[in-house]
């Protein structure tokens, strides 16, 4: 070993000492394993060292303006090229060019549009049974002779916090959205809170609160953001748990047909029931209790929240899921039976991000190069082999 | 463990980022030295695959394909100090062998941080004191109260271990592109 080579190269790494191109050349050509060596003990040593920090979401902010900029520059670029060439191919290029190169990267917390506009059939319930179902336009939903429900094809559902109910004690006037597979929907309910209703789910809401609380009830999965107010906790009910909110950012999914139970808090904090121990446990940001509705118990950590509300946002996030629990998540959104030609493929993990505007066959292409399994589409039937 | 084989698009470009961007900025950092090159070299990368998104097919890791990219533009910043980075055509060429599981990238890190665990407490201060701090032998000897000569001893079994740790496949992450 070359000792003096070594502490040249250390010394050159740190900065300490300069090297001639010729210097760093020969080192490049010739030692190139201990060069990598000393990076690579960097690199661990340096992981450690809390003066050197990297703040993922300042990054990610400075990222989205660099690319928000180019897009600009590359319009101008464009207008500046056109505008050399005689206008009826001016604009025939400009408009072939506007395409995705002129996107720009989804922040996750800007409230995205829906992806796929079809498919947002959702029902409403009224209080005296009547069912609506619910278009893209703007309607006005009168219930009990009850003024202010509002159906907009952007923003969903809306309940207007003027509603006037005539509420004899207790008596709340609930109406019901509920959301097919393969939709979505977007409410607001009279307090203001936004909840967003994926596919497959129910929620059970009066359309004025009344004095004492916030009640509203779920089946399926919604991702909440509640509107402050101390007096008036707000809670939903899921059957074997209650969850209660104080101005928050929350994701909840309570399917039926799923063992585990999920409450992910994004920011605020939540209070976790369950009905049948009636024991609490209080959420704090980016975490996420998991209730197993077997063996009834409840368990909290510390997650990635991106996981669990990508959804709203129109992705999929898996990261190291059962194929099993996958496809049941996907059946949701694309409606189809799944056949398993071994039981052992339940198992399978699979770790991906998938973009709803993927169509059903090239959602299971990508699954099946990732698990490494065989998957066969025909009509609205998936069969999973070897 | 699973490649994640996934088309960029505007829905998953901020996870990716968020997923990767960390570890890619440690390894430049690693390289380069500093701060603000190195931030903007895993800038440049993601830009440059977000640009390209279209046209690299969902069929590479691209996780691979980033840590390439970065490491790539972190030797030749290193190499030839270039305030002005150009991206490297040969990334469009070299065929990324899938068989490499950069997934594994962590397990690597991990082999190598256990390497350093290993290694007794003496030998992994001469270790960080001349490898990140750029101390001199003669400097770290003066400062530990011992003779240059175990310096040296202690470098060269931190080095010669390492290797012991890293096996063949590992030579992927840590090769040199020229």
């Amino acid at each position: 070993m070359d000792y003096n080579k070594v502490e040249d190269i250390s010394q050159f790494l740190n900065d300490k000492r300069k090297l001639s191109q010729s210097e760093i050349d020969e080192i490049f050509n010739n030692d190139e394993e201990l060069v990598s060596d000393i990076i690579a003990y960097r690199e661990v040593l340096m992981r450690d060292k809390h003066e050197i920090t990297y703040d993922i979401k300042e990054e990610y902010s400075r990222l989205h303006s660099r690319i928000a900029r180019q897009k600009r520059f590359r319009i101008l670029k464009q207008l500046s090229v056109a505008a050399s060439i005689l206008l009826v191919f001016a604009s025939s290029f400009l408009v072939w060019n506007m395409n995705k190169k002129q996107e720009k990267p989804v922040i996750s917390k800007v409230e995205a549009k829906k992806t796929v506009e079809s498919k947002s059939k959702a029902t409403l319930t009224l209080a005296d049974g009547r069912k609506v179902q619910l278009v893209d336009n703007k309607v006005q939903i009168s219930d009990k002779n009850v003024k202010g429900i509002v159906n907009d094809s952007i923003k969903g559902l809306q309940y207007d916090k003027s509603i006037k109910v005539d509420i004899k004690s207790d008596q709340l006037i609930y109406n019901t959205l509920k959301v097919p597979v393969g939709g979505e929907y977007s409410l607001t309910l009279a307090d203001g809170t936004r909840v967003i209703l994926n596919s497959d789910s129910e929620i059970k809401y009066p359309i004025a609160f009344g004095k004492k609380n916030r009640k509203v009830f779920l089946k399926g999965e919604a991702y909440f953001a509640v509107t402050h107010n101390k007096k008036k906790p707000f809670i939903v009910d899921v059957n074997e748990a209650e969850i209660e909110v104080l101005g928050t950012e929350f994701n909840i999914s309570a399917y039926e047909d799923e063992k585990e139970m999920y409450t992910t808090l994004v920011n605020g904090s939540v209070r976790f029931t369950t009905t049948e121990s009636n024991e609490s446990q209080i959420l704090t940001p980016n975490h996420q209790i998991e209730y197993n509705k077997e063996t009834k118990t409840s368990t909290m950590k510390e997650v990635d929240v991106y996981e669990f509300i990508a959804w709203k946002d129109g992705s999929f996030v898996f990261k190291s899921l059962k194929l099993e629990k996958i496809l049941r998540q996907l059946r949701r959104w694309y409606d189809f039976k799944v056949v398993y030609h071994d039981e052992e493929l339940k198992d399978y993990r699979f770790r991906g991000v998938i973009s709803r505007d993927m169509n059903l066959t090239e959602v299971m292409k990508m699954i099946e190069e990732s698990a490494g399994v065989k998957i066969v589409v025909k009509e609205k039937e998936v069969s999973i082999y070897k | 463990m699973t490649l994640i084989k996934q088309k960029v698009n505007k829905y998953n470009f901020e996870y990716f980022f968020k997923e990767y961007s960390e570890e890619l900025f440690y390894h430049s950092m690693a390289i380069v030295n500093c701060n603000d090159v190195a931030k903007d070299i895993v800038h440049d990368s993601f830009i440059y695959v977000w640009n390209k998104r279209e046209e690299l097919d969902a069929s590479y890791s691209l996780k691979a394909y980033l840590y390439r990219l970065v490491r790539n533009n972190s030797l030749n910043y290193l190499r030839h100090k270039l305030v002005e980075r150009k991206y490297s055509s040969q990334i469009d060429d070299l065929a990324i062998d899938l068989n490499n599981n950069i997934d594994d990238k962590e397990v690597i890190i991990n082999k190598v941080q256990a390497a350093l665990e290993q290694l007794p407490p003496r030998s992994k201060e001469v270790i960080e004191k001349c490898f990140i701090g750029g101390m001199k032998y003669k400097e770290v000897a003066e400062e530990l109260g011992i003779s240059v000569n175990t310096v040296k001893t202690h470098i060269s079994s931190g080095l010669k271990f390492l290797r012991t740790r890293i096996t063949k496949e590992m030579l992927f992450f840590f090769a040199i592109f020229k």
